[in-house]
């Protein structure tokens, strides 16, 4: 599809007309197919996920040490998930917020959400983080195709999320029985 | 931060209106919830879960939501399962017969008509490749040499294939889907070796640039003759084979590509039994605007089989085109036509042939389909497809689905379609030593199929499936004299109907230990039409079991040891009196560390060997025996 000025007019014009809706700044962050509300229920998710989740000791410095969320690739968040973390604690960790241009700056990340629709950047993404205690989110807002720990999905106009417990296993994280028994399970992939 | 704004997708015009769209509806949804992100974050998890969000354009169908009787087998299943072939990861399919008659030919269907000589309505898609050969109106599994470990998953459909399937999808529809090359990273490599199998895959897979990705893979593999004992290379069945390929996956501006080929070399020693093939598919899918998309994929495929009484040389070609659109908001379009082209060239050493051993063929169609979301939670989709094929001409298949899904955990669905399975070159063309002569009328075999199927998941741990069919057939083959004599001819004198029922259920005790079971029934009764004769008693009918059922479970004993361990009982098969059977596989997969995998399998442990069909055609009886493998497998 050529990418004539109205088109260019009419996508920066409904960034902005969006975000003025709902008073966020993200311009033309929010992805399209979404609705604003549902990110921000994403953002509140990850920040809330993370509390149930158990990482071994080695994956933090000191036990006040950082722990860090990291969103991979265009954020779809705008401000959403920074206010989301403001001030927040997890145990006795602060929350760092990094969001990366590329997954393979994603060394010393304990959250990672790897934002777009390339399904092969996100596998590849999810590859290079295998094996090591970072808790994978993909999100169905962008695509099936490649899923970490935590796949977002919406069902029912809610947004729910799925689990891949032998993923989380792998990578030497443990999941609450909580977050198991919240998790919808995967449909077959469409 | 990237630069990937995704709201690119959109042309001016749909960016506008759904710009409008997000606002008229973000805007209420704010209100009345007045849930604002700073709200949100007080929220609990569960509160989380309960909150409405508006989303502003539908999500794509999930094959959990699709009117029809879906059975869907994953990767994981299959690397569960141990099977060491296609056709055996397909008995994970509580809605398939899988039927091997010997270390290299198997006999599947669905809803019956299973036969090892006249088993022809089912259609089977590898990567949207058809793989059913118009000779025989059959699959010619031994050709198959998928390598499993790259398959996404298999969806199997019973019943009839609906109107976006191509051809011949009269029965069900095996549909099998490979890994994109971006999910198949770096280095795979396994090998096994076994009683009766050896296998060893290997794979790399790497980028192409920031866009692309391929993989390249081998698979090799030998499989021991099911009989016992020496024998020469013309009657045992041994089967050997290896085939190689790539696959391309890429990105070009918003637009998806996909290339793949695989090329293969079989031998079984059977009547010396030699299949060489190879095939080249490319698939675009462009983005037309926010919800509409165009795919276009063609494909070319060569498959050579000689053997001691035959050669037969088929070259393939695959056109189509699909496009899919919403109309308003409660209407979603698919429509597009195909076309399948054939050239085929068969010589016969015996008496048996065709008077001329090259034909061409060709089917080609035309189809749309519009899902109509109605009020109180009802989904209507009609479809229609319209094709035209180069033996008996112009054929309408129209198919009506009605879902409602009150919940997410809840689908009832009903349909009603009528489908054909076109002749082929044996229907219309076999004759020799005045026997048998040509056939030049014989006319497309119709089916007019009635279903009703329930899903529920009545708990997050609990899913099942129940569907009924009801099945009307005309026009099926027989086997009759001409004039009180010989020779005879193949005509369409037998109908009749078929039902059955269809189920299955997985139960999740712990996140460590999994249940599944399955269960199909068959009701078979055909009969030959005033005026017609059938020398062959029912050949086409095929020998079907009247119910099969299976029980699965997959238990992590610890994080890096699973034992595995199905069951299936198979019932005796009409009418060749195949006994009926039970039995057992079992599976140790040890994780030894995260790249090194050990993997111990039993198949077939209740008894010596077992019976699974007859094939009328080979005078000995071939048992499949009992067997274990072992594997290891390496990823990095």
């Amino acid at each position: 599809m050529s990418k004539t000025w109205p088109t260019r007019l009419a996508r920066w014009g409904c960034g902005a007309l969006q975000a003025l809706a709902v008073g966020l700044a993200g311009t033309g962050a929010a992805h399209a197919q979404s609705s604003p509300l549902e990110f921000a229920v994403k953002a509140a998710y990850l920040h809330k996920l993370a509390a149930f989740v158990q990482w071994p000791s080695s994956a933090f410095g000191s036990p006040v040490s950082p722990i860090e969320f990291c969103v991979a690739g265009a954020s779809p968040f705008g401000v959403l998930l920074r206010q989301a973390v403001a001030d927040q604690r997890i145990g006795s960790h602060p929350i760092l917020l990094r969001e990366i241009d590329r997954s393979d700056r994603a060394a010393g990340c304990h959250v990672l959400y790897l934002a777009g629709p390339n399904a092969a950047a996100v596998a590849q993404g999810l590859r290079k983080v295998r094996g090591t205690p970072v808790l994978t989110v993909t999100d169905s807002a962008f695509q099936d195709g490649a899923t970490g720990i935590v796949h977002f999905v919406v069902r029912d106009k809610r947004v729910r999320f799925e689990i891949d417990d032998d993923a989380a296993v792998q990578n030497g994280i443990t999941l609450s029985s909580k977050l198991l028994s919240l998790a919808v399970s995967p449909g077959p992939r469409s | 931060m990237g630069s990937i704004q995704t709201s690119k997708r959109r042309t001016a015009p749909l960016a506008a209106l759904s710009c409008l769209g997000a606002l008229c509806l973000s805007g209420p949804a704010q209100a009345a919830q007045t849930a604002t992100p700073a709200d949100i974050n007080d929220l609990s998890l569960e509160e989380l879960a309960a909150l409405e969000v508006t989303s502003v354009s539908k999500h794509p169908q999930r094959l959990s939501e699709a009117p029809a009787a879906i059975y869907v087998i994953t990767r994981e299943d299959i690397r569960r399962s141990g099977a060491t072939s296609l056709p055996e990861a397909l008995r994970l399919a509580p809605n398939l017969e899988v039927a091997r008659q010997n270390a290299a030919s198997y006999s599947i269907a669905a809803r019956g008509f299973n036969s090892p000589q006249a088993g022809n309505k089912l259609q089977v898609l590898i990567d949207g490749r058809s793989v059913y050969t118009p000779m025989a109106s059959t699959v010619f599994w031994e050709t198959l040499n998928v390598m499993l470990p790259d398959v996404e998953r298999i969806e199997v459909i019973s019943g009839p294939g609906g109107t976006v399937w191509g051809a011949n999808a009269v029965n069900g529809v095996i549909n099998i889907v490979t890994r994109k090359a971006g999910d198949t990273q770096g280095g795979y490599a396994e090998g096994g070796v076994g009683g009766q199998d050896r296998v060893l895959d290997l794979r790399y897979g790497g980028t192409l640039g920031e866009n692309a990705a391929f993989r390249l893979y081998a698979t090799g593999f030998s499989r021991g003759s099911t009989l016992e004992g020496d024998h020469d290379l013309v009657h045992g069945n041994g089967f050997r084979g290896v085939q190689g390929g790539f696959r391309i996956d890429g990105e070009a501006r918003d637009d998806t590509y996909t290339l793949q080929g695989d090329a293969y070399r079989n031998v079984v020693d059977l009547l010396a039994y030699r299949l060489n093939g190879a095939n080249l598919l490319g698939r675009w899918t462009h983005p037309m605007g926010a919800a509409s998309t165009l795919t276009l994929q063609a494909y070319v495929d060569r498959a050579d089989r000689r053997y001691l009484v035959a050669t037969d040389r088929l070259d393939s070609l695959g056109l189509e085109a699909q496009a899919n659109t919403t109309l308003g908001e409660r209407q979603r379009v698919t429509w597009g036509a195909d076309f399948r082209a054939w050239r085929s060239e068969f010589d016969s050493f015996v008496i048996f042939g065709f008077a001329r051993p090259k034909a061409n063929l060709s089917v080609g169609s035309v189809f749309a389909r519009d899902e109509i979301a109605l009020p109180h939670d009802l989904e209507l989709t009609l479809g229609l497809k319209l094709e035209q094929n180069s033996y008996s001409g112009f054929d309408y298949l129209p198919d009506v689905r009605l879902a409602w899904e009150p919940n997410d955990q809840t689908l009832v669905w009903s349909s009603v379609s009528r489908t054909v399975r076109t002749p082929s070159r044996i229907d219309r063309e076999l004759s020799g030593a005045g026997i048998i002569a040509e056939s030049p009328n014989f006319a497309s075999e119709v089916l007019v199929a009635y279903q009703i199927g329930y899903r529920l998941q009545p708990t997050p741990r609990t899913s099942l499936s129940i569907s009924t069919f009801y099945n009307a057939y005309d026009d099926l083959r027989t086997t009759e004299l001409t004039n009180g004599g010989l020779p005879v001819m193949l005509r369409n004198g037998l109908q009749g109907h078929t039902s059955g029922l269809e189920a299955w259920g997985k139960y999740s005790v712990n996140p460590s230990w999994r249940l599944s079971a399955g269960v199909s029934t068959l009701r078979k009764k055909l009969r030959v039409e005033h005026g017609h004769f059938d020398l062959s008693h029912g050949q086409t009918g095929g020998q079907d079991p009247s119910y099969q059922a299976s029980l699965r479970s997959e238990m992590n004993l610890s994080p890096r040891v699973e034992f595995d361990v199905g069951l299936r009982a198979v019932g005796r098969v009409s009418p060749t009196n195949v006994p009926a059977y039970v039995e057992a596989d079992a599976r140790i997969g040890w994780r030894i560390t995260d790249q090194v995998a050990l993997s111990l399998n039993g198949y077939n442990l209740l008894h010596s060997d077992h019976l699974e069909v007859i094939n009328p055609a080979t005078a000995t009886v071939m048992a499949i025996p009992r067997s274990a493998y072992v594997s290891l497998r390496w990823e990095y």
